[in-house]
C-alpha cells in the first residue's frame, strides 16, 4: 500500500489521521463493487487476490472499523468476507468492542441471503476455524431460524455441515430426517415437510410440496417433463426463481410464469429487461414502466436528490458489457440511475456516450466518450453532474480530467456543481473503483437502489475525510441498524 | 486506367481516431464517415487443418504444377456492384446446415486459385495469403540465362519449394486480449495494430458493418516475425501527449475545443507512428479487375534499410482505399525477396550482381547460402567458395 510507506517517510509533514480516511475509503468503495466475479478487463483470480490482501490490510490496521463497515450497506460477498475474517482473527483486544463486533455480526448475518450465510459457514469448516467465538456465532444463528424444518430441507449438506463443525444437539425428527440413514425408512415423519420430502420419492403430487431446487431433482428421478413440472412448482418459486426461470419457461412450450415486477429489486428489474429481445420489449414496455415509476418512487422521495438539477452522464461503451459472470451489471446500473433520475429528480438531463435512440431500448455499444457529454452536462449548469462509467477512458485517455480541471479554472472556486463519479467496477490494481483522474470524486456502486447511500457517502469520498470524521459516520451507521435491528 | 494502380498506402482518405492502449499493442481504429454500400465482403469460415491451393490448376483430377500450402482460417468473399447500388454482403443468405465433421478427423481444403470468380458478381480470395503467395513466388521460374554456377535443378524446375514461417496472432503477447477489450467505434471500418509501437499490420474493409464481423478474425491472421518479438518486449504503451498546453479556454462552451485538440493530436501523432508504412513506395501487381473494382497486391522495394511489408489491396477507380490488409516482413525475409530481385534483374549473373551488391562472387555465393538459396549453385563451386573464404 503507498499510504503506508508514506507515513514512515513523511511522517512530519502530512496528516495521518487523513491517509487513515483515505485507506478506508478505499475499502468502502471496495466492498461496494467486488465481488471477486471476473469482470471486463480482468479475470476471477486478479480480483481475490486483491480483494484479499486489501482486507487483511485493513483487519490488520483499523479492526474496529473493518468491523464497523460491516454497517454501510456493502455487498454480500464483502459481507461474509469480513466475517470470516473476523471470526478467524480471534476476540477484539478491547472488551467494549467485543459487543459491538458481535452485535454487528448478528445483524448483518440476519440481513444476508440464507445460502450466502451456509456457504460461509461452509469455509468456516473448510478452513477448520472453530474457535468458542465462532460456534457460538453458528449456533446462535441456526437457532434464531424460524423454520429450521424447511431449512433442513432446501440446505440439507449444508446444514448437516454446520451443524456437526458446531457439535450442536439436534433433537426430534430434525435429527432423524438429517444424521439418520439406518433407522427404517419406512416410518413416516410428523412434520410435513420432511413427510412430503419422503413421499416424493414415489409419489409424483408430493414434489410438487418441496421447495423448487429440491424438486427438481424429485422431478427428474420421476422423468416429469419440464413444462409439467414448471406449472406445477409455480406456487413454490421465490420471486427471484420466477425471474431465473422465465426465459426457461417461455422455451417450454409457452409455459408462462408470472412475474411481480414491483416486487423485484431494482437491478434485478432492470438487468432481466435487458436481457430481453427487441420485440419482447416493446411488449412488456408498459408493466416494466409502471415497476420503474413505484421503484422511484419508493428510493428516491424526500432525499436531496428531488429538490436538485440533475445531469447524468452514463457511459455505455462496449466494456460495460461486463463479463460472463455479471452479464451487462455495469450497464444495468448506469440504465436504472437514468430510469428513477428521470422520473424523480426535479430538473433532469442524461447523456450517453454515443447517441442513443431510442430511450428503453439499448446496448452496450462504441467507444468510452466521456469527455464530450460531460462537457454537455456541463453546459447545463445544473446541481450535480453525475457520471457513470467503469473509468476507463479511451477517446482519447484522460482527456475528461484536464476538462475538469479547465472548468475549475474558468468557475474560479465559485463553482456551484458537485461532480461525482459512480463506478460499478473494482479495479484490482488499484485497489480501488477506477477514476477518472484530475481530482474528480470516484465512488463504488453496487446496486443502483442504493443510490441515496451512494450519493450520502460521496461527501467522504473525495479524499479529504479524516479517520475520525469517517469512524464517526460509521459509528452512526452502526446505531441506526442496532435500533432498527 | 493507370490511377487506380496502388503506389504508396494512403490513409488520408480515414480519419484516425485515438489509439486504444493495452498492454504492448496499441489499436487505432480507422474511421470512414460513409461507407461503400456498392462493395461488401464477407468471410468464409474453413475448419480444416490445412489448405493446398492449385494456383494454375484447373478442376479436376490432374496435379496442378504449383501447389501453395498452409493453414488458412478462412477465405473472403467480396461482392459488388457496377452501378453504385448497395449489394448483398456474402454470408446473409440462408444456406444448409452442413454436417458437422467430426474434431478428430484430419481435413484438408483443395482450393483453386488464390483467388477465384465464383459468379457474375462474386470473388474469392484468400487474405494476406494472397499478398504472402506472390513475395514467395518472387522469380520462381529461376534464372533465364544457364550461367554455369548454377545447379542443375534450379536450371530445370526453377526455385522448386519456397515456405516462408510466421506467427500466429494468439502467440503475439496481449494481442488477444487488446483485440477482446476494443471498443468498436460507430463508423469504423479499420484498424492500425502496433506492437511496442511499432506498426504490425493494417486492416481495411469498405464497410463498417463488414469491420464489426471481422474484427474477432484478426486474432486468427498471421503475423511477421518481428511483430513476436515486439510483443515479447516487457513494455506498455504510453497514453500519447494530448497537446492541451496551448488551448485558450475561458468559458464552458470553450471546453468542446479541448475535445478537438486532443483528438488531433493524437491523429497527427499517430500518423507520424505509421510514418515506415505510408511513405515507402509500393510495388503492386494487379490481381483481378472487380466492376470499378481491382484486387492488387503489393510489395515494398525490399531494401535493408527500411523496414518493408507485403500486402494487398482493393481500390476504386479514383484511387480510394476499400480494402487493404497488410504483413510485416522481417529483414531475413526482406533479404531473401531483395537478392531475388537483384538476381532477376541482372540476368542472374553473379558477377555484375557482386558489383552492384560490392562484394566478390565468393562473398556473394556464400550470402545466397546464407539466406537458404545454397542449393541454387553447384555443390563443388560451393565448396570452392566456402574454401576460399
Amino acid at each position: 500500500m503507498s499510504q503506508l510507506s508514506k507515513i514512515k517517510t513523511q511522517k512530519q509533514e502530512i496528516n495521518i489521521s487523513q491517509i487513515e480516511g483515505e485507506d478506508l475509503v478505499l475499502f468502502i468503495n471496495a466492498c461496494f463493487t467486488c465481488t471477486g466475479q471476473r469482470e471486463f478487463y480482468e479475470d476471477a483470480h486478479q480480483q481475490d487476490l486483491s480483494i484479499e490482501f486489501l482486507h487483511q490490510y485493513i483487519l490488520g490496521n483499523y479492526r474496529r472499523l473493518y468491523a464497523l463497515t460491516l454497517a454501510t450497506g456493502i455487498n454480500h460477498y464483502n459481507q461474509a468476507l469480513i466475517i470470516f475474517n473476523l471470526l478467524s482473527a480471534g476476540v477484539p483486544k478491547h472488551s467494549s468492542h467485543k459487543l459491538e463486533e458481535s452485535n454487528l455480526i448478528r445483524i448483518c448475518l440476519s440481513e444476508m441471503p440464507v445460502n450466502r450465510v451456509l456457504k460461509l459457514f461452509a469455509l468456516l469448516k473448510k478452513e477448520r476455524v472453530n474457535n468458542r467465538r465462532t460456534r457460538a456465532v453458528v449456533k446462535s444463528y441456526l437457532n434464531a431460524r424460524k423454520d429450521p424444518g424447511f431449512d433442513a430441507v432446501k440446505y440439507r449438506t449444508k446444514i448437516k455441515q454446520a451443524l456437526t463443525h458446531v457439535h450442536e444437539k439436534v433433537e426430534g425428527e430434525r435429527a432423524r430426517f438429517l444424521f439418520d440413514s439406518t433407522e427404517a425408512k419406512s416410518i413416516p415423519f410428523e412434520t410435513s415437510i420432511f413427510d412430503s420430502f419422503q413421499r416424493a420419492k414415489y409419489s409424483k403430487q408430493a414434489v410438487y410440496e418441496l421447495p423448487f431446487t429440491v424438486a427438481e431433482s424429485f422431478a427428474e428421478r420421476h422423468s416429469i417433463p419440464r413444462d409439467v413440472f414448471l406449472k406445477g412448482i409455480e406456487g413454490q418459486l421465490t420471486k427471484n426463481e420466477k425471474l431465473r426461470l422465465q426465459k426457461a419457461a417461455a422455451r417450454e412450450k409457452q409455459v408462462k410464469i408470472d412475474v411481480d415486477f414491483g416486487k423485484l429489486d431494482l437491478t434485478r428489474l432492470v438487468l432481466y429487461w435487458l436481457s430481453l429481445g427487441y420485440e419482447k420489449q416493446v411488449e412488456m414496455k408498459d408493466k416494466f414502466e409502471m415497476a420503474l415509476e413505484t421503484q422511484a418512487e419508493s428510493l428516491l422521495k424526500g432525499t436531496q436528490v428531488t429538490k436538485d438539477k440533475i445531469a447524468l452522464v452514463v457511459d455505455r461503451s462496449f466494456s460495460m458489457w461486463g463479463s460472463k459472470e455479471k452479464k451487462r451489471r455495469p450497464l444495468a446500473i448506469g440504465f436504472a440511475v437514468h430510469q428513477i433520475l428521470k422520473r424523480a429528480a426535479k430538473m433532469y438531463n442524461v447523456f450517453w456516450s454515443s447517441p442513443l435512440k431510442q430511450d428503453l431500448h439499448l446496448q452496450p455499444k462504441g467507444q468510452s466518450n466521456i469527455a464530450e457529454p460531460f462537457i454537455e452536462a456541463l453546459k447545463k449548469e445544473p446541481d450535480m453532474v453525475l457520471i457513470i462509467s467503469d473509468g476507463f477512458e479511451n477517446d482519447p485517455v484522460g482527456l475528461t480530467s484536464h476538462i475538469y480541471q479547465s472548468w475549475l479554472k474558468i468557475q474560479k472556486g465559485k463553482a456551484n456543481t458537485s461532480i461525482v463519479h459512480l463506478n460499478p467496477v473494482y479495479d484490482a490494481n488499484s485497489f480501488n473503483v477506477k477514476g477518472l483522474g484530475g481530482g474528480i470524486t470516484s465512488v463504488g456502486i453496487r446496486n443502483a437502489e442504493d443510490i441515496a447511500i451512494t450519493l450520502e457517502y460521496c461527501r467522504f469520498a473525495d479524499g479529504r475525510a479524516t479517520i475520525d470524521f469517517l469512524e464517526n459516520y460509521v459509528y452512526q451507521k452502526y446505531m441506526e441498524k442496532l435500533a432498527n435491528g | 486506367m493507370a490511377n487506380n494502380i496502388l503506389e504508396q498506402i494512403n490513409l488520408e482518405q480515414f480519419e484516425l481516431a485515438p489509439s486504444q492502449m493495452w498492454g504492448n499493442v496499441r489499436l487505432v481504429p480507422v474511421i470512414k464517415k460513409k461507407p461503400s454500400e456498392d462493395l461488401r465482403l464477407g468471410l468464409r469460415k474453413y475448419d480444416d487443418d490445412a489448405t493446398f491451393v492449385a494456383l494454375d490448376g484447373k478442376q479436376g483430377p490432374e496435379i496442378p504444377n504449383s501447389i501453395y500450402y498452409s493453414y488458412i482460417p478462412h477465405g473472403m468473399v467480396a461482392r459488388w456492384s457496377t452501378d453504385n447500388r448497395p449489394v448483398v454482403p456474402y454470408g446473409c443468405e440462408l444456406n444448409k446446415v452442413r454436417k458437422k465433421t467430426n474434431k478428430e478427423d484430419c481435413r484438408v481444403r483443395i482450393e483453386h486459385r488464390m483467388a477465384k470468380r465464383e459468379e457474375a458478381r462474386q470473388l474469392r480470395f484468400l487474405p494476406l495469403h494472397l499478398a504472402m503467395e506472390g513475395f514467395l513466388s518472387l522469380c520462381f521460374g529461376g534464372p533465364n540465362v544457364a550461367w554455369e554456377e548454377y545447379s542443375e535443378s534450379l536450371l530445370r524446375k526453377g526455385l522448386g519449394v519456397r515456405s516462408e514461417s510466421s506467427y500466429r496472432g494468439r502467440w503475439i503477447s496481449d494481442l488477444e486480449d487488446a483485440l477482446r477489450v476494443f471498443e468498436i467505434h460507430e463508423n469504423q471500418v479499420g484498424v492500425v495494430i502496433f506492437v511496442a509501437d511499432a506498426p504490425a499490420s493494417i486492416f481495411i474493409v469498405p464497410h463498417r458493418t463488414d469491420y464489426r464481423l471481422m474484427h474477432a478474425s484478426l486474432i486468427e491472421d498471421f503475423y511477421g516475425e518481428l511483430v513476436f518479438y515486439n510483443g515479447q518486449y516487457m513494455y506498455d504503451v504510453p497514453a500519447l501527449d494530448l497537446g492541451l498546453d496551448r488551448v485558450r479556454v475561458d468559458s464552458v462552451e470553450d471546453l468542446s475545443k479541448l475535445v478537438d485538440a486532443a483528438r488531433n493530436s493524437y491523429e497527427s501523432q499517430q500518423t507520424e507512428l505509421l510514418q515506415d508504412m505510408v511513405q515507402p513506395k509500393v510495388d503492386s501487381k494487379l490481381i483481378n479487375k472487380l466492376g470499378p473494382f481491382s484486387l492488387q497486391r503489393f510489395v515494398t522495394d525490399l531494401s535493408n534499410d527500411k523496414d518493408n511489408f507485403i500486402g494487398e489491396a482493393l481500390v476504386r477507380n479514383d484511387g480510394q482505399i476499400e480494402y487493404l490488409k497488410t504483413y510485416q516482413l522481417s529483414k531475413a525475409q526482406a533479404k531473401r525477396g531483395y537478392l531475388l530481385k537483384t538476381l532477376a534483374k541482372h540476368d542472374w549473373s553473379l558477377e555484375e550482381v557482386s558489383e552492384t551488391l560490392e562484394c566478390s562472387k565468393n562473398e556473394l555465393i556464400l550470402r545466397l547460402k546464407n539466406a537458404g538459396f545454397g542449393y541454387f549453385i553447384k555443390p563443388h563451386i560451393l565448396e570452392a567458395a566456402k574454401k576460399n573464404h
